[in-house]
């Protein structure tokens, strides 16, 4: 390992203490959950106050914890600090398009109609709804807010370029003013006021989304940490998350590398050695791409990680690198 | 010269003079105006038939082959390299040697910006260039014959022979302000224009009609 080359720790980030958005992002199934339950705890150590949120509909925090979170923060048992919550990220938009038709009236064919034009901007639902929990905890006064289930990249794109969003709202909320009065008038009945109801959270979303936008270009106050397992396909998507993000100006410096093997020396299993051998090589690869960022290393541990105590534990070696003992 | 002028001189009372003072009037054709006029459409014309797109690319053509542009230059060398790191991307194993072939993509993906940046630079700059040849042509063209019209509104061109042509058309001809006799520039700007258009007409016809008669003439003892 280089003397100049980063830490291989997330200490850099429990030591900043401007941070306020946390990011924990990677595809499914590389460990993500506990990477980032697992630096909520050590944050929580640091810091007056925790909150850790998953908008995955799987409710993966109340699995990881073993305690059940729902839709408004929760503390953890035993660490009075850290709180979570659990989102459905499609409810709230689901609430509000079934209020919209509920409302209905003469003039709820003019307004589905505009309604399907505007979701059906890719993205908008998850950006919404990501606006929407955004909004609720700007007014908590948590010191630094953790996201599982960093949200993808339409919805990355949406967050940092507010303008894209706001150009497409605008033109459907202008054809709507234009014509919807009209069809209403020839269907024969009041335009419903749910339309306008409908553009009023739009905008407002709107404006909480490039509100929040300018925070998250800000290095000090937003990170993003990339979680991969050393294989290719996972290497592959987090090189492109890396480079989406610097095109967003979205801060990324640390890799979590999980599921790392090390088998013990003289153990004759085939299968690990081989898959040791492949993994070392792509590790050596993100070692190599990757110069300038903290890269973690994880091992493959031989259970779940499961509760609080089993997390606390596997936490550490976030922040203490993991030394492989060779006997 | 000056002989015939004195005997083709006719005295008039113009406007603003006494009626028994009389001032002579030279009839001799104004030549450099006709001339001028009859320039002046023949390159509208020509401008038009060639059509102003083709005017302005072949222009910028020209201009981009003459000038040196930095920004052309930018872009090939942008372009051999994107090249150049596309193949050399393509021959990189992405399983075996991911960091090489990801900076690899990496700096292909920062050369399609830069490419793409540099065509919007030359978009903008070529369709700037477009509009001041647009405005030349336009200037050149209608411009001209505006202006010719108004400040020689008073010139007669030439004269016609006394008392030849009936006074409407005699009117006509002078429209507006040139004196009634003769023909005025703007009368001349249409003569000139149909007259032009005829000539390519016939031109046209007559082209069209020697090369059937010799194709034919080709085909018959082929066919014979």
């Amino acid at each position: 390992m280089d003397e100049d080359s980063p830490a291989p720790s997330l200490q850099n980030i429990i030591d900043q203490d401007s941070l306020r958005w946390i990011f924990v992002g990677g595809k499914g199934g590389v460990g993500k959950t506990t990477t980032s339950c697992s630096l909520a705890i050590q944050l929580a150590k640091n810091r007056e106050s925790v909150l850790l949120i998953s908008t995955d509909p799987a409710h993966n925090l109340s699995d990881a914890f073993g305690q059940k979170f729902g839709k408004d923060a929760r503390p953890v048992n035993g660490i009075d600090n850290l709180h979570c919550m659990e989102i459905d990220p499609s409810g709230s938009i689901q609430e509000m398009i079934e209020q919209a038709q509920s409302a209905g009236g003469a003039g709820a064919g003019m307004t589905n109609m505009m309604q399907d034009i505007a979701f059906s901007i890719p993205g908008v639902d998850e950006a919404m709804s990501f606006a929407e929990v955004l909004k609720q905890v700007k007014s908590t006064s948590y010191s630094v807010i953790i996201f599982d289930t960093a949200p993808t990249g339409h919805t990355l794109r949406f967050l940092t370029f507010p303008t894209v969003l706001e150009k497409a709202l605008g033109k459907i909320s202008e054809l709507s003013g234009r014509f919807g009065p009209m069809l209403g008038s020839l269907m024969g009945g009041q335009g419903g006021p749910s339309a306008d109801d409908m553009f009023a959270k739009l905008n407002e979303t709107r404006a909480t989304i490039s509100e929040v936008n300018t925070q998250f270009k800000n290095p000090d106050l937003t990170t993003f940490v990339c979680v991969c397992i050393p294989e290719f396909l996972s290497l592959y998507e987090t090189e492109r998350m890396v480079q989406d993000l610097t095109s967003f100006d979205i801060d990324t410096h640390n890799i979590v590398v999980n599921q790392l093997l090390y088998p013990k020396k003289g153990d004759d299993c085939e299968l690990c050695s081989s898959r040791y051998k492949m993994q070392q090589k792509y590790l050596e690869q993100i070692l190599d791409l990757y110069e300038d960022f903290h890269i973690v290393r994880l091992p493959q541990q031989t259970q779940e990680v499961r509760g609080v105590q089993a997390l606390e534990k596997f936490s550490n070696l976030l922040v203490h690198p993991y030394q492989h003992i060779e006997n | 010269m000056d002989e015939a002028i004195i005997v083709d001189a006719e005295f008039v009372a113009p406007v603003g003079t006494t009626a028994g003072e009389f001032v002579p009037i030279d009839r001799a054709p104004a030549a450099g105006l006709l001339l001028l006029v009859a320039f002046v459409v023949l390159y509208a014309k020509v401008i038009s038939k060639l059509g102003k797109p083709a005017i302005q690319e072949f222009l910028w053509e020209i201009i981009t082959r003459i000038v040196p542009s930095k920004q052309l230059r930018r872009r090939k060398e942008a372009q051999l390299r994107a090249i150049e790191v596309h193949t050399q991307r393509s021959n990189t194993s992405s399983q075996d040697q991911f960091a090489k072939w990801a900076k690899l993509d990496r700096e292909y993906g920062k050369l399609k910006v830069e490419i793409e940046d540099i065509n919007n630079l030359l978009t903008a700059s070529k369709a700037r260039f477009f509009t001041i040849i647009s405005s030349a042509i336009f200037l050149s063209t209608t411009g001209m014959k505006m202006f010719l019209r108004i400040k020689h509104r008073k010139a007669a061109i030439f004269w016609l022979p006394k008392n030849a042509f009936p006074y409407p058309i005699e009117y006509i001809l002078s429209f507006s302000s040139a004196p009634l006799g003769s023909v005025s520039v703007s009368a001349w700007l249409m003569i000139c224009d149909a007259a032009m258009d005829l000539i390519v007409t016939i031109f046209v016809a007559l082209v069209v009609g020697v090369i059937g008669m010799l194709r034919s003439n080709k085909v018959k003892p082929k066919t014979a």
